[in-house]
């Protein structure tokens, strides 16, 4: 009953007109991000974080969570199209959804990853809405060590799943921490790594950082190659997928949905995973695995229904334990903390508006993807044809405003700018991103629960082994690095990863 | 390629020394009280070991030797001058106003960088100059640069 009564609060700030506004801005920008190639959906909300600023926290992470969920319902359509991802989460749509579509099955495709996307989403909030409030209040028993423990463990578990080598993957990760104690410690008052600079007194802003990392150094990447956009001629019809569709598809959209929903809670996972997962999973079980990759509907439903499952999920650490599972949500971890909120167990209980509002604002935000998506696919074909050349000035004009427009200041442009260089510098040796940005935005809090601790503890490091939870987080997190190692000293000496065509 | 790795492991080697020594001069402290520097120092210290195993392993690959670059000079050359041209663009704003500042850049990346006709570049550069302006300026209140050198014909 309990849960109900909070839902229809949750309602009551998601239908305030406002937020409804900017829902279904985010919900649009996020289909128009997840549609264009070359620009994903953390690179769109990191641009369009400084313009949050003007509006109140809630609003805000509406329109930054319907950034993120749309475009992984907008992804498939250039995965069906164009056999191109519109963003990371697709790259599975575009084997058997563009075959569909040489079939003259483009509308069936297209539908089937609409209706997957949002049965999934749908299922994937009502999860939500059932597991965050116990796993808050569980959360309440947190201290310092346990804080430090889990954090420490979510960046261990995200350098594993996401990088190409651990090894490169936890230097990012120390680097983020490094680039995080830039600026004025809170306790002692001495600056840090400023080098006489004013401007950095207040240490790296994420703006300037994730906009370098990810909107600048994708435009000096895509400098190099010629960006070619051959729509495959088709009419898009019969969107509504057939009885026969329905039949072949059920249990691939409930198992990409259960999958998803695992996969995006778990630090590290998150979308991309979860539809590769899906994907691989649904061929294992499937009567005929050999014609995946010709066309078959379940292998676009099973990816893009665990995409949208796990982009749901990805929101209970956050939103319960302040822990960004992935990217995404460190950024949305950021934006909180900049509007003032601080993520975890306590927001249940401070700022129920912004976590029921926020949880709300999701179930009418599916409702409105589904009808921008199915509707309003024929505009969104037309957006694909836009040659990259015009687009290209138009992103770094929004990447050098958007720095700018924070602070009004030139420092965070050109740090954007360094950040940029050192973004497209680490894709090209194949440093991994994401853990750098989440140890740059646990950063501060990792010191603080650290420090907080040892303090306690008067020195002893037993305090990090002696609480049941801390141990948990540590031993999975040292299972994780023996398991590195072992498999690495197996295939010594290891690879360097090899250029990509 | 392998040349490539090399360098790049060095150079997270001297940064996680240069690092550590910053770290160390910023007070470390004592684990009872730990300093300012105690948390870059530990994180420096970690960066420097992997750093070390990394660059073992580059020197150790034997496969990375028969691998292409990883740098194109031609392509790396054209990243760094739209680097350069950004911050310069930046960097000119106090002085020449966003507006002006913005125009000619425009005109840079939709000429130089992706060679477009000119007439094609005016009409392209002046509609989203404009576009960028009401949504920044106008809509979202951004205070841009107007310019020294056109305050100062102004008075």
């Amino acid at each position: 009953m309990d849960l109900f009564h909070e839902l229809i609060l949750g309602f009551g700030v998601a239908i305030q007109p406002v937020n409804l506004f900017y829902c279904f801005l985010g919900c649009l920008i996020g289909t128009l991000v997840g549609v264009l190639p070359g620009l994903g959906p953390t690179a769109a909300m990191s641009l369009l974080l400084p313009a949050t600023f003007h509006i109140p926290p809630v609003t805000a992470i509406i329109m930054l969570a319907g950034i993120y969920y749309g475009a992984m319902y907008g992804g498939s359509t250039t995965s069906i199209l164009v056999n191109i991802p519109g963003e990371a989460a697709s790259v599975m749509t575009c084997l058997d959804g563009y075959q569909m579509a040489r079939q003259g099955r483009a509308g069936a495709a297209l539908g089937m990853s609409a209706f997957g996307s949002f049965i999934a989403g749908t299922l994937g909030i009502v999860g939500m809405t059932i597991m965050a409030p116990p796993l808050a209040s569980f959360a309440l028993k947190f201290g310092p060590p346990e804080y430090f423990s889990l954090m420490s463990m979510g960046m261990v578990v995200l350098s594993f799943l996401t990088g190409a080598s651990m090894i490169r993957s936890l230097m990012m990760a120390c680097f983020g921490l490094i680039v995080g104690t830039v600026g004025m410690d809170a306790v002692s008052g001495s600056t840090r790594f400023t080098f006489g600079v004013t401007d950095l007194m207040d240490g790296v802003g994420l703006v300037p950082l994730v906009m370098g990392l990810f909107g600048i150094s994708e435009i000096l990447l895509n400098l190099e190659q010629k960006i070619d956009r051959d729509i495959f001629k088709t009419t898009v019809k019969g969107l509504l997928p057939t009885v026969e569709d329905w039949i072949q598809a059920k249990w691939a959209i409930l198992r990409g949905t259960v999958i998803g929903f695992i996969l995006g809670i778990l630090p590290g996972g998150g979308a991309v995973l979860a539809s590769f997962v899906a994907y691989a999973v649904e061929k294992r079980v499937s009567k005929y695995p050999e014609k995946f990759g010709t066309g078959v509907i379940e292998g676009v439903a099973a990816p893009e229904s665990a995409n949208n499952a796990a982009a749901q999920s990805a929101f209970i650490p956050l939103l319960t334990l302040g822990l960004p599972a992935n990217v995404v949500m460190a950024l949305l971890l950021g934006a909180l903390i900049l509007h003032g909120v601080t993520p975890g167990p306590l927001l249940l209980t401070k700022h129920p508006d912004i976590f029921w509002g926020v949880i709300a604002s999701m179930y009418l935000g599916n409702v409105m993807l589904l009808v921008l998506n199915l509707p309003l696919i024929g505009l969104w074909v037309q957006l694909l044809k836009i040659p990259y050349p015009f687009m290209m000035p138009a992103i770094i004009l929004f990447c050098v405003l958007g720095a700018y427009s924070v602070a009004n200041s030139i420092t965070d442009v050109l740090l954007m700018l360094l950040f940029g260089l050192i973004g497209y510098l680490m894709k090209k040796l194949k440093f991994d991103a994401p853990p750098l940005v989440l140890a740059f935005v646990l950063g501060p809090l990792i010191e603080y629960y650290f420090k907080s601790s040892l303090m306690f503890s008067r020195g002893s490091f037993t305090v990090f082994f002696t609480r049941p939870i801390s141990l948990a987080c540590l031993s999975i997190s040292a299972a994780i690095l023996l398991w590195s190692i072992v498999a690495g000293l197996r295939r010594r000496p290891l690879p360097i990863p090899k250029e990509e065509p | 390629m392998k040349k490539a790795y090399i360098l790049a492991h060095a150079f997270w080697v001297v940064f996680s020394c240069a690092a550590a020594a910053e770290s160390w001069r910023l007070g470390f402290g004592s684990f009872v009280r730990p300093g300012p520097g105690f948390v870059p120092f530990l994180s420096a210290l970690v960066l420097g070991g992997l750093a070390v195993a990394a660059l073992v392993q580059a020197i150790l690959d034997k496969a990375g030797t028969a691998a292409g670059g990883v740098f194109d000079i031609k392509d790396l050359r054209r990243v760094l001058l739209v680097l350069v041209v950004l911050a310069a663009y930046v960097l000119a704003w106090d002085f020449v106003g966003f507006l002006a500042a913005t125009l000619l850049l425009l005109f840079f990346l939709f000429r130089c960088v992706e060679p477009l006709r000119w007439r094609t570049v005016l009409i392209a550069a002046v509609l989203t100059l404009t576009m960028t302006y009401i949504l920044f300026s106008t809509l979202l209140g951004a205070r841009l640069p107007p310019g020294r050198i056109w305050t100062y014909f102004m008075n």
